[in-house]
């Protein structure tokens, strides 16, 4: 009689095997002698008992093993997990600590631009107040180019550049004396030279504002005309700048349809006729035809 | 030059912490755990510190910030708890060690700039 004890994982098994079994088998064969073949019988079943007795005992260690193994394994596993989830709320915190860094981000990018363009606004006032015949002259040639460029759909950043453009295309004029900028009478040659200056004089003055660079060209040639007789380069068609032909444009009407010391108003209308007559010849068609859509005359 | 101390286990708060401060002129120290901290706080004597709650190793947050007000010598460093959880608990654990102020992660950059120049102001 032996047991086997079989543990693992809580379970177990035991084995229990009585002489009953050999005196039964004896009683059937008759042919041999009993006691030989129970003696026979037995010594087999001993032998197999005992082959199977030490196979169980190779599994069971084995199976110990393979026990052990898995554990490692599961343990492996729940290290892991905790691992994973710490890596993974930390990269949520610092996810979420990088995107209050980043709104805040595009919140001083909007301030800046935003004072940037006040402060410009501000400096356009400025040189408008010096004479109250161009008062408010510098805003609205910036609001009539922002209305054509966007009826020709030029791209947005195109637009803020004319927008800063529109605000400044005279500020070279500061640079020029009360005399003359003020003169009530007609100028002499001479003094309309000068005056002809005041692109070249905003453009070096503005020169070195990284945040004006591409303003530039379009404050240097809005007194351009698109056939090529106008100043300061003489420059033709579209090699002028896009801005500079609108704002041209927007700067011409406005210049036409308030008092001057030396005239009267015109009326929009008459300026109108003025951009048809001299459209394709001074002024951009394409410019001249986007005007007129706004003013729905076309 | 003012020093400020980020003690934080995450590399990259402690750089975010850096970039934010990093145009006001300031020094800004780092200490990723608590004994370290502790060593550079004896030897620089920061003007502010800036403590993550959470720290790895046997000193945690807490337990830099009662050291160091147990010492007279560091009795004018501000101290600011950073709180992952911003839990009351917390806050009030903190001020209890004597930390002057509290910030709740994840933190406005714009906001830690101000509390740091009010510290420093005052």
């Amino acid at each position: 009689m032996f047991s086997v004890y079989l543990e693992g994982w809580g379970a177990s098994v035991n084995w229990k095997i009585s002489g009953s079994v050999g005196l039964c088998m004896t009683k059937k064969n008759n042919d041999t002698a009993p006691g030989r073949i129970t003696g026979d019988i037995h010594t087999k079943l001993i032998e197999s008992y005992d082959n199977l007795k030490s196979e169980i005992s190779r599994s069971y260690d084995q199976a110990k093993i393979y026990a052990r193994e898995l554990n490692d394994a599961l343990k492996a596993m729940k290290t892991g997990d905790g691992e994973l989830k710490k890596a993974r709320s930390m990269m949520e915190r610092i996810r979420q600590q990088s995107l209050i860094y980043a709104k805040e981000l595009q919140l001083a990018h909007q301030q800046i631009e935003k004072s940037s363009l006040n402060t410009l606004e501000v400096l356009a006032e400025a040189l408008d107040a010096r004479d109250h015949y161009t008062s408010g002259h510098s805003k609205r040639v910036t609001d009539f180019s922002v209305q054509i460029a966007e009826i020709m759909k030029l791209p947005h950043k195109e637009i803020e550049v004319i927008k800063q453009a529109g605000l400044l295309h005279d500020i070279g004029k500061i640079g020029i004396r009360d005399e003359i900028l003020l003169k009530p009478g007609k100028l002499t040659k001479d003094e309309y030279e000068l005056i002809k200056q005041h692109p070249l004089k905003g453009y070096k003055m503005l020169k070195g504002l990284s945040f004006l660079e591409n303003a530039l060209d379009c404050i240097l040639y809005h007194h351009e005309e698109f056939n090529g007789t106008g100043y300061p380069e003489g420059l033709k068609g579209e090699d002028i700048p896009i801005g500079a032909r609108i704002i041209h444009v927007a700067d011409t009407v406005d210049a036409m349809t308030t008092e001057r010391p030396y005239r009267k108003a015109l009326t929009l209308e008459t300026a109108i006729d003025e951009l048809r007559k001299f459209k394709g010849v001074l002024f951009d068609p394409f410019v001249v035809e986007a005007f007129l859509i706004i003013q729905k005359v076309l | 030059m003012k020093k400020i101390l980020i003690v934080d286990d995450q590399p990259e708060v402690r750089e975010l912490v850096t970039i934010t401060l990093k145009n006001e002129n300031y020094k800004i120290l780092e200490a990723s755990e608590g004994k370290e901290s502790i060593n550079i706080i004896k030897k620089e004597k920061p003007d502010i510190i800036l403590l993550d709650i959470m720290l790895p190793g046997e000193i945690d947050g807490f337990e830099v910030c009662r050291r160091i007000r147990e010492d007279k010598e560091f009795k004018n460093i501000f101290i600011v708890m950073l709180s992952s959880q911003g839990s009351e608990e917390d806050i009030e654990k903190g001020k209890q060690f004597g930390a002057d102020d509290y910030f709740v992660k994840p933190f406005s950059p714009l906001q830690l700039i101000k509390k740091v120049e009010d510290l420093l102001g005052s």
